[in-house]
């Protein structure tokens, strides 16, 4: 296990990867955190600064000088001011004469070399003699390398008696099989469950609980990137964020706040801002580099059949919406840094524009095979919707209606309820009785007649009446609302919730049908309820209903037309 | 086994024998120059009637135990027949029973032996037939063409008066009769038999009968060329009013004796069988012998117009591979007539024609045909036609690329508007390039340097530069493990393919006549097979037979997998989109 641990330091990047994992560590070891690292004003070679008590002796001042993984003679001392040696006489030169609080002055000082993996021999006499000359009474080294920090997580984030075997052996599983990602999140959702298991616990070993789903995401995504394989992480990232969501959810509200739950919330935004950064590593790495090219996409993912390439590039469509959604939400919470917006702005029309590259380019999203994939394209024209990008939206809607009206009519891979891939893979077989079987309900076509009523494409949505009337009159078009136990379910999946508007009329005119639909949202106030709305984190829900497989909620396509309305007005 | 006996040892069993054991000893009769004297041992023996051979084959279930012990029987009573002493009446019915037990009907012909052999049999037979027709009139012709040759006159009227009888049988029978016997030289009897029965043409609407007239006109006309006019109004009038058997006689003159036949026969036997049932393949068949004979000759362009109309009426029930020996012809593409059929079945838009190409094109085993435009059948100046043209050529050929891009090719070489050389180059690359990057490039590699038209080889050069495009976009594409479909799908993926491919397999060794008569046997281990082979002697002989592999690549079209449901759009709009006349050019 240590060495698991070690491997994943050895691996992380300083800046926000490594320096993020130091005060929690710290927190845990029973020192209080006096400077965290910062990107803009000076810090003087102080990554990290905590004072307290380790291991029962008298407190101590603890200055951090982090790098990145093994300490070689040109991270050691070299022209750039980033060295380990200049950072060090800034601390002695700068920091503790000028910047130390006047309450610690008269404590020890201990300035702790960090770094994930080790020193290398060839540097170590330059080390060694650079602390002998500068050691004093009140001022010694310490170093901190990979090995150490290592022991200090297990013994500190993962020790035995907190966690079980089964949890650990859980996270050495998920590690193991990187390259079978399914096999991999499947053991790794089991470690989370675990540490969510909060019953009857009090704020810190829920703080703790919380701590071990970062660094333990942290430790899977350090290996999954080394590994070049992010699923896993991917998959983990997104369950690991609803559950520390559960986790923090009851201390978002302000009237609550104290010193942990502080903490707590500060390490969900760190899992917030880990997933973040495991979505934009996918996006950036795997996804965007291909989008522009020609059936790219489609031969990336191209498995063992076309029934491959078209659940693949569904997914891949659903999650670059998904990306540019929480850009869209960070766009929406900045008020004030105009850099930060036009960065998120940009983002928001890259992603928009990959989503629209990858539709024309891969042919094969203009029809899903499953019913559910409904969820995918349902974000996905959330985002453009969003976007304000009617044309592609109505374009890539007609040619879907156009294939599916082709395949109902051929027999073709129409869209079916079936979930099951070896189901899948025999799918379509001949005759009316099979159709209907299959296509017992739909959201997707509902979905797409809705888009079209929103839109006021009367030929689209008409063409989804006539789809209904020749080929479906059997299934039952329906819509998924949150109900009284969603807030409940939502995040963990703990349990069904939720409730289906059965049968909606897609026989009414447009107007009518919207007022239908959106009226339904009007009889489910649950979802302004649901504590993701409620704390502005409502891209959550979304996560949420990729990830468990949900429809999307209306309320999101229904507050967006309506802003989308008053805009216009 | 056969008879290993003398005469005289033979002699003494058939005497001894029972009737069963009799009929044992005739199937034993060896065939050879010996077997003479053995059939006439039995002739002699029943004459003096010590036996009855008659009697011994009026058996019933005689062919239970079938195969060749029971023709072997047969061929000797067959021998035998016409010099045996028999009662007509016992002889017609153990003709009859022969006929119902074996459905063999080659007995008839020593029945007509037998008859006139002597005079009275056939007056006999005659009687009894007419006596009791429901019972023997299937054996009238026979007894008429064997009477004819001993009394020509009596037996010709008595057909003539027949041929109006009122029993359906005889008289069907009847009018068989009068095509099938030996008329005199120098009469006109055969005048005088044909309009009698054109007379009776005039009244009949029976299917059968008309058959038997059609059958008869034709053999009366094939006896007296002459009778060509009234043939020809004959036969119409049969056809309009026969159906199915009728038709089916036709097509026999049509298809065994199409190039004996003038211009007005072929004619109105076209005009009739265009409207062939479907379901009879056996007229198909002789639609088959015949076409194929005529496409060889000067009667080419009737000879399609033809064919068209027999695929176009039967709405897609008869495909072009019913007529297998027409469709090897036509591949042969002697006088161009393959390219002559590709442009205008194509150009011409219609389902069951275009459908037609698409059979013959695949017919080949092997390297795809390369094609080329008639340009006697396109009007190259409409630029709508060139761009239709190559469309349903994709769409009809698209699992035969090769012929399909040649098609283009050939267009693109009589093209000089820019417009179109543009969308053929477009229609090169996608989908024929960009799905078939193997054969269809291969194949433009050969052709560019073959071509004179320097726009036709800027074109074809643009669809390869397109195709290059695309290919070096994808060159930077690497594989990305995330995209990797769940190791359970790839197991189940293969699982159902492996099925597949021994269903397959069990498939084709039933259809296959080799596969389905030798043993098999399967080597667990190891690439040579060891085996002893034992001569007469006794002594092994130690065989070493070193395995091959077999092997056969196809090249799948490219985007069956990235995108099956726009190519099987694309193939079916290709399909089906038809040539708006009024259209202004592409």
């Amino acid at each position: 296990m240590k060495l698991i641990i070690k491997e994943y330091l050895a691996s992380l990047r300083e800046r926000d990867e490594l320096d993020a994992i130091i005060p929690d560590l710290l927190s845990e070891l029973g020192l209080t955190v006096l400077s965290r690292p910062s990107r803009g004003p000076r810090q003087d070679g102080v990554d990290v600064a905590a004072v307290g008590s380790l291991d029962g002796g008298e407190d101590k001042v603890y200055l951090f000088s982090i790098k990145e993984r093994n300490l070689t003679r040109s991270t050691w001392d070299s022209n750039s001011p980033q060295c380990l040696r200049a950072s060090l006489n800034q601390i002695l030169d700068a920091f503790i004469p000028n910047r130390l609080p006047q309450e610690h002055r008269s404590k020890k000082i201990v300035i702790c070399l960090c770094f994930g993996g080790d020193i290398q021999e060839p540097v170590r006499p330059d080390v060694t003699g650079y602390i002998k000359s500068n050691q004093k009474n009140n001022i010694s080294f310490e170093e901190w390398n990979g090995d150490k920090l290592a022991s200090l997580i297990l013994t500190n984030f993962l020790q035995e008696d907190l966690i079980p075997e089964l949890a650990r052996s859980q996270l050495r599983k998920s590690l193991a099989l990187l390259d079978e990602p399914d096999a991999s999140y499947g053991h790794f959702s089991i470690l989370v469950r675990a540490f969510s298991n909060l019953e009857n616990k009090n704020e810190n070993e829920k703080l703790k609980a919380i701590r071990q789903i970062a660094i333990c995401l942290w430790i899977l995504y350090a290996w999954a990137r080394e590994a070049e394989n992010l699923e896993s992480a991917y998959l983990s990232s997104e369950f690991s964020l609803l559950h520390a969501w559960s986790i923090v959810k009851p201390y978002m509200s302000m009237s609550k706040q104290n010193k942990t739950s502080e903490q707590i919330q500060e390490t969900y935004f760190r899992i917030l801002h880990l997933y973040l950064q495991i979505t934009d590593d996918f996006v950036d790495e795997k996804v965007i580099p291909y989008v522009t090219k020609k059936h790219a996409l489609s031969i990336v993912a191209r498995g063992s059949d076309s029934l491959d390439i078209n659940l693949k590039l569904f997914d891949i469509v659903g999650r670059l919406a998904l990306n540019g959604t929480w850009a869209y939400w960070f766009l929406s919470t900045i008020y004030e840094d105009p850099e930060d917006a036009a960065r998120l702005q940009s983002r928001i029309i890259e992603i928009a524009n990959s989503v629209k590259y990858t539709i024309a380019n891969n042919p094969i999203l203009l029809l899903p095979v499953q019913d559910s994939q409904v969820i995918d394209i349902s974000a996905t024209l959330l985002l453009l919707m969003a976007d304000s990008d009617n044309r592609n939206i109505i374009s890539w809607l007609e040619n879907m209606v156009e294939r599916a009206e082709f395949a109902f009519l051929t027999c073709g891979l129409y869209p079916c309820n079936l979930d099951s891939y070896v189901d899948l893979l025999e799918h379509p077989q001949p005759g009316d009785e099979y159709r209907q079987k299959v296509t017992v309900g739909s959201v997707l076509f509902p979905m797409i007649a809705l888009v079209a009523a929103l839109l006021n494409h009367e030929e689209l949505y008409k063409r989804i009446q006539a789809i209904k009337r020749e080929y479906l009159s059997h299934c039952n078009f329906q819509f998924w609302y949150p109900d009284d136990s969603s807030e409940e379910h939502l995040y963990q999946n703990s349990g069904i919730h939720g409730a289906t508007l059965s049968h909606v009329r897609i026989d009414l005119p447009m107007d009518k049908f919207i007022e239908q639909v959106f009226g339904e949202c009007e009889e489910s106030p649950q979802f302004d309820s649901l504590s993701a709305v409620q704390y502005n984190q409502w891209p959550l829900v979304l996560v949420a209903c990729r990830h468990y497989r949900l429809p999307i909620p209306l309320h999101l396509w229904k507050s967006l037309w309506e802003s989308r309305t008053s805009t216009d007005l | 086994m056969t008879l290993a006996l003398s005469i005289n040892e033979f002699e003494t069993e058939v005497l001894q024998a029972s009737e069963e054991e009799l009929l044992e000893l005739i199937g034993k009769v060896p065939v050879s120059d010996e077997a003479d004297a053995f059939e006439e041992k039995l002739i002699q023996l029943h004459n003096a009637k010590e036996i009855n051979i008659i009697n011994v084959f009026l058996k019933p279930n005689q062919n239970t135990s079938g195969g060749t012990r029971y023709f072997q029987k047969i061929r000797v009573l067959e021998n035998i027949l016409p010099k045996l002493d028999s009662e007509i009446s016992q002889v017609i019915d153990c003709v009859l029973h022969l006929i119902r037990e074996s459905n063999d009907r080659t007995v008839l012909r020593p029945f007509i032996d037998y008859c006139s052999a002597v005079p009275v049999r056939s007056l006999k037979g005659l009687e009894l037939i007419e006596k009791t027709p429901d019972s023997y009139a299937v054996l009238l012709m026979q007894v008429l063409i064997a009477g004819s040759r001993v009394d020509f006159d009596y037996y010709f009227n008595a057909a003539l008066r027949l041929v109006n009888a009122e029993n359906i049988n005889i008289s069907r029978n009847a009018i068989l009769a009068l095509g099938r016997i030996d008329y005199p030289d120098s009469t006109n009897l055969t005048t005088q038999a044909f309009v009698a029965l054109e007379a009776r043409c005039n009244e009949e609407t029976d299917d059968a009968t008309l058959a038997n007239l059609v059958d008869t006109f034709s053999r009366l006309y094939e006896r007296e060329p002459s009778l060509e006019p009234l043939f020809v109004k004959a036969i119409d009038k049969a056809l309009l009013k026969g159906h199915d058997l009728s038709l089916h006689m036709a097509s026999e003159l049509f298809g065994f004796r199409c190039n004996e036949l003038t211009e007005s026969v072929i004619s109105i036997l076209i005009k009739h069988l265009q409207n062939v049932n479907p379901v009879n393949q056996g007229t198909l068949d002789n639609i088959d012998y015949g076409i194929e004979s005529l496409l060889g000759t000067g009667k080419q362009d009737q000879v399609l117009r033809f064919l068209e109309q027999i695929m176009i009426n039967s709405e897609g029930r008869i495909s072009i591979s019913i007529f297998d020996s027409v469709c090897h012809k036509i591949l042969e593409n002697q006088d161009g007539i393959l390219h002559r059929i590709v442009t205008r079945w194509l150009l011409g838009g219609k389902q069951s024609l275009c459908k037609a190409v698409s059979d013959i094109i695949h017919l080949p085993h092997g390297s795809d045909p390369i094609l080329s435009i008639d340009s006697s059948e396109i009007d190259l100046g409409d630029t709508n036609q060139t761009y239709f043209l190559a469309r349903k050529a994709i769409g009809y050929l698209f699992g035969r690329p090769v012929s399909a891009a040649s098609i283009i090719i050939s267009l693109i070489e009589v093209s000089s508007d820019s417009g179109i050389l543009q969308a053929m180059s477009d229609l090169l690359f996608n989908p024929l390039l960009l799905n078939y990057i193997g054969k269809v490039g291969d194949y433009l590699k050969q052709q560019i340097s073959s071509i004179e038209s320097k726009s036709a080889q800027e074109a074809i050069q643009a669809a390869k530069q397109a195709l290059e495009n695309y290919m070096s976009d994808l060159e930077s594409v690497c594989t990305v493990p995330e995209f990797q479909p769940p190791q359970r799908n790839r197991d189940a993926y293969s699982r159902k393919i492996q099925q597949e491919m021994s269903e397959a397999m069990e498939q084709a060794e039933k259809n296959s006549v080799l596969l389905s008569i030798i043993p098999k046997s399967i080597l667990l281990y190891g690439h040579k097979s060891i085996d002893y082979v034992y001569s007469q002697d006794g002594d092994a002989r130690r065989v070493e037979n070193p395995l091959k592999r077999i092997g056969n690549e196809i090249e799948l079209p490219r985007l069956s997998t990235l995108d099956p449901q726009g190519l099987s759009y694309m193939v079916t709009v290709f399909r089906a989109e038809q040539l708006n006349k009024n259209e202004t050019n592409h």
